[in-house]
């Protein structure tokens, strides 16, 4: 099966860590806190509430808006997005439709890959639900606390192919809302939750379908989802047919995805404009503003890692964290001013092996400098070991002439322990295969 | 003015975009009611509206922000008080087994 | 019953009256007439007692009548005003016990200003209607002739100010819902500036056109109590440019004031056209210059407000679902249905552009309208219903004949624009009429200055 091209596009939910709600000024935490006690008229829906929104978020999105590349909409609004469900009181979610706070930006993967962002909008949250069954019945208990927390929303083009492009995606989102500071983007406690839209066809043509995966909370799930969908999908289309439309859901038992709406049909939100809310008109200065003052994002720490000489699984692994990422960018620069191997001094970051947290960069380089100023051992010295122990280790020695390649490492590590760090391992391991062969 | 028809599957499309149950009313009626009201409104149609923006406001209002400072936050038996069913502080309904909208 | 607000103050100073006569009075009057009215959905069993506990603090200490503007004041409420531990209905059976557990920020207002809470008022059910034979607890009777509506949808209100049954009542209006009642009735009724007064709290029926006034007797008492509710509100956004309002009496002459030829081509009955040229008179013997002018797309404002209000409606109900309170959605009463449905379909995809938005651009055309016509004259007069007020029964089968009965006064909700509707003239049965003073937005100072002078003018 080949001449697919796979279309995946994802629609990220990110919860601000504000303190107070969107559109009242409740306590927004949520997070075990007793239920329904962080409420009122207006998250709670009753008769006679209005919204009004809550400044600090407006600019909490501006600032994502930016570290993703995106033009503003200066001139923006507020709509109703009508639907009915238990968790939602209005029966209508204030959203934004047409004139969101942001668009048309971008995201670059590691490997140059480049990842349109749609969107950017600011929304509220719905209560929570939880099911349970009290005296026999099944019922749901609603928990109205987290009604009305802000909540960005950040959408893709379908421009993302594989399931490792889908999770580097999602590990740049999940710490740039960190990096901003905020959002903490915790998937378990549910303050970023992912949703992707998924379809495939045998030309490079966007086929005339999409499906919905949602109810994923890590990027391993997603990621399997993901491949589980594509092969799903290449199968039904190789019978000639298209896969129908609809929103899936992953199974963790049978670790696959499972169709979660009989009917789908395209829902009709009647979005019009909300009346409650006088319309958003962002200053210009203080947008730039913001944008000049963004902190270090985590894409441009990779790349920058990158050109240092990091190898790329390693930049990104780096970039996850903003205090990480800066000590590496830093560790990184200063190994390449003393002349150090750039990949292998940060490798050894990546690898543990480095306090980080308890040394600076300039005592781990003196450090490392240190190490490699003791006196290595000359070669015939090495030689020495090395005849040493392969005296010792006749048997491992035959193993290793009738084909077992692996032996070499054994008798590797002896020459090393004997040497007690001080011999050069690429040395040892030439002058090890010299003798091996010749002998 | 133009003559509208509601046909019955719009109507009750109409009905369950509105969450109400169409027994609850004579049919027939509200769909000549219906039809009535949205062929009075029709008149519009004629109205030459080129170039005229949306007035979806009346007061010229922008940017007014939120100065709540969390006064009207209810105890938990304000926030229930309304409730014909609650339980150990939540409210409760009738289990609901569809996956909701919002991620 | 003391004749005005100031009187009643004065009475309580020199100890001709007291504040639980006066509430004795209305509840008896209550007790009385309610049954066979219907005005009062809800009374208040404690309003005699704080008139009891209003009295003592009088006594104690005179000054609080210079603190509180309307000190001893018995007040009704629209059923739609929440009312903290009183149950409010929306007159719909689906808020039948429904008890808010906070007050509307003009209840509260008001209650700063020392009114006492004669009650909650009948209405239409969720202020859908023009007639007060929408409510799901029965219309409400004309005091006036019973046999005739009291107008809607505050009919309540309107009928409770006429009736005797208070001094004051709060009331809102989206299409005409206050000023239509008021002319009806022959009471006073403020429509103001949209955003001048905070609807928080208001069970919202559409959220771009409510405007939260009140009725009372007079033009004296309808403004001091506008200037208890005339601010801004942080829990309103809309009201964040609203200001206090300062009652101003004086000399209007030489003030222009047009008459809007659409509006008065529409009277075919002669008394209502009669008694509005007299108005007319009136103006012009108090020195106003009468200018005719047009407001070309009258005829196509019912249209417009007839998609928008609907939608705003079908959006502002969806909370009603018997989860968080009140009863599910099997309870709404048809006229209610109907208008959801209304809504649903106008904001439908593939309508949407065909309706709801060319409805806004009408809108904006309407609004031009009004504010070209204000440059050239400081206020306008006009008629507020095409007819007197009608038998009950007579239009309640045709819902688009009812909603004609708006064309008057849909106008202003959709500029936004502030009316006062007063009384002037009767018809030959002793029916009441009267006509609305309309003016740009904020202008409400000069609209009562105005009906003042009118109202005195010998």
């Amino acid at each position: 099966m080949n001449n697919y091209t796979s279309f995946i596009g994802m629609e990220v939910h990110v919860e601000l860590n504000a303190d107070k709600k969107m559109f009242c000024g409740c306590n927004a935490s949520h997070f075990q806190v007793e239920p329904n006690t962080h409420v009122c008229p207006v998250c709670l829906g009753l008769p006679g509430a209005m919204p009004v929104p809550n400044e600090n978020a407006i600019w909490d999105v501006i600032k994502i808006g930016k570290a993703l590349n995106c033009k503003i909409n200066l001139k923006a609004k507020f709509d109703r997005k009508h639907y009915f469900y238990p968790d939602l009181p209005k029966g209508y979610q204030i959203s934004q439709y047409d004139l969101p706070f942001c668009f048309d930006g971008s995201v670059t993967l590691s490997d140059g890959k480049v990842v349109r962002i749609r969107r950017v909008h600011l929304e509220e949250d719905t209560g929570k639900l939880k099911h349970a069954n009290v005296d026999g019945r099944d019922v749901s208990m609603i928990d109205f606390n987290r009604s009305g927390v802000p909540l960005v929303e950040i959408v893709t083009e379908p421009d993302m192919e594989t399931a490792d492009e889908v999770k580097e995606y999602l590990k740049i989102i999940h710490s740039l809302v960190r990096y901003l500071g905020v959002s903490d983007a915790d998937m378990e406690k549910g303050s970023m939750r992912l949703e992707a839209n998924i379809s495939v066809s045998k030309d490079k043509n966007l086929p005339p379908y999409k499906v919905e995966v949602k109810n994923v909370n890590s990027f391993r799930y997603i990621a399997t989802s993901v491949d589980f969908e594509i092969e799903r999908h290449k199968k039904i289309i190789e019978e000639g047919k298209w896969p129908a439309q609809e929103t899936r859901g992953w199974d963790i038992n049978t670790k696959g995805t499972v169709a979660q709406r009989s009917k789908e049909e395209a829902k009709d939100y009647r979005y019009f404009p909300e009346p409650d809310i006088p319309r958003i008109v962002l200053d210009e200065n203080k947008v730039m503003e913001i944008e000049k003052n963004l902190p270090l994002l985590p894409q441009v720490a990779r790349d920058q890692l990158i050109s240092l000489g990091v190898r790329r699984e390693w930049a990104v692994f780096l970039m996850e964290d903003k205090a990480m990422a800066e000590y590496s960018i830093n560790l990184a620069k200063e190994a390449k001013i003393v002349n150090f191997e750039v990949d292998k001094v940060v490798g050894m970051l990546t690898n543990n092996k480095i306090d980080w947290k308890n040394k600076t960069v300039s005592e781990v380089l003196s450090e490392l400098k240190s190490k490699s100023e003791e006196v290595k051992m000359d070669e015939a010295e090495c030689l020495d070991l090395v005849n040493g122990v392969i005296n010792d280790n006749p048997k491992v020695v035959a193993d290793f002439k009738s084909g077992k390649e692996n032996a070499i490492q054994f008798l590797m590590g002896q020459v090393m322990a004997r040497s007690r760090g001080k011999a050069d391992a690429a040395t040892v391991m030439n002058l090890l295969k010299q003798r091996l062969i010749s002998k | 003015m133009t003559e509208v028809v509601l046909r019955d599957e719009e109507l009750i499309k109409l009905f369950e975009l509105s969450k109400l149950e169409v027994g609850s009313v004579d049919i027939q009626k509200m769909k000549t009611q219906l039809s009535d009201v949205l062929s009075f409104v029709s008149v519009l149609n004629d109205v030459d509206t080129s170039g005229v923006e949306d007035t979806a406001e009346v007061t010229g209002l922008s940017n007014v922000f939120s100065k709540d400072e969390g006064k009207r936050m209810m105890g938990l038996e304000d926030a229930l008080s309304g409730a014909v069913s609650k339980d150990k502080g939540y409210f409760v309904v009738k289990g609901v087994f569809v996956e909701d909208d919002n991620a | 019953m003391p004749k005005t607000i100031a009187d009643y103050h004065r009475m309580l100073l020199s100890g001709e009256t007291t504040v639980k006569a006066v509430v004795l009075e209305c509840m008896e009057k209550i007790e009385k007439d309610n049954a066979r009215l219907n005005i009062f959905l809800t009374v208040n069993d404690k309003a005699i007692e704080e008139a009891e506990k209003m009295d003592q603090l009088f006594a104690a200490d005179k000054s609080i009548l210079e603190r509180k503007p309307l000190f001893g004041v018995p007040v009704g409420h629209k059923d739609i005003f929440s009312t903290k531990g009183m149950r409010t209905t929306a007159a719909s059976k689906v808020l039948e016990e429904y008890v808010p557990s906070f007050n509307a920020t003009v209840v509260e207002k008001l209650n700063d200003a020392g009114v006492i809470i004669m009650g909650k008022l009948n209405c239409d059910a969720w202020a859908h209607g023009s007639s007060g034979e929408n409510s799901d607890f029965g219309p409400t009777l004309n005091p006036v002739d019973e046999t005739r509506v009291p107008g809607g949808s505050s009919s309540g209100s309107a009928a409770a100010v006429a009736a005797g049954m208070v001094m004051v009542s709060t009331a809102t209006d989206t299409g005409g819902s206050i000023r239509l009642p008021a002319n009806f009735t022959g009471t006073v009724g403020l429509k103001p500036t949209y955003g001048r007064v905070s609807r928080y709290g208001v069970i919202a029926m559409a959220s771009s056109l409510d405007s939260i006034g009140h009725v009372t007797r007079n033009i004296e008492d309808n403004a001091k109590v506008f200037e208890v509710t005339s601010a801004p509100d942080i829990y309103d956004a809309n009201t964040a440019d609203s200001r206090p309002f300062k009652f101003e009496q004086g000399d209007v002459a030489g003030l222009k004031i047009g008459i809007p030829s659409e509006y008065v081509k529409t009277l075919k009955d002669e008394d209502v056209l009669a008694a509005f040229n007299k108005s007319v008179e009136r103006l012009k013997n108090m020195g106003v210059e009468i200018v005719e002018v047009s407001l070309p797309y009258t005829d196509k404002a019912a249209a417009s407000y007839y998609i928008l209000q609907p939608a705003e409606v079908s959006s502002n109900l969806a909370r009603f679902d018997g989860v968080r309170f009140g009863k599910g959605r099997t309870a709404f009463g048809p006229e209610a249905v109907r208008r959801m449905l209304i809504g649903a379909y106008t904001l439908s995809s593939g309508y949407y552009d065909a309706y709801y938005k060319k409805a806004l651009k009408v809108r904006t055309l309407i609004k031009q309208d009004f504010d070209q016509v204000f440059q050239g004259v400081d206020l306008l007069v006009c008629p507020v219903s095409p007819t007197p007020p009608f038998k009950l029964g007579e239009k309640i089968s045709d819902p688009v004949s009812m909603y004609l009965s708006d064309i008057l006064t849909i106008p202003m909700n959709l500029a936004g624009i502030p009316s006062l509707a007063l009384p002037y003239g009767q018809t030959t049965e002793g029916l009441p009429l009267g006509f609305q003073i309309v003016g740009p937005r904020y202008s409400e100072e000069l609209i009562y200055k105005v009906a003042s002078a009118f109202e005195k003018h010998e």
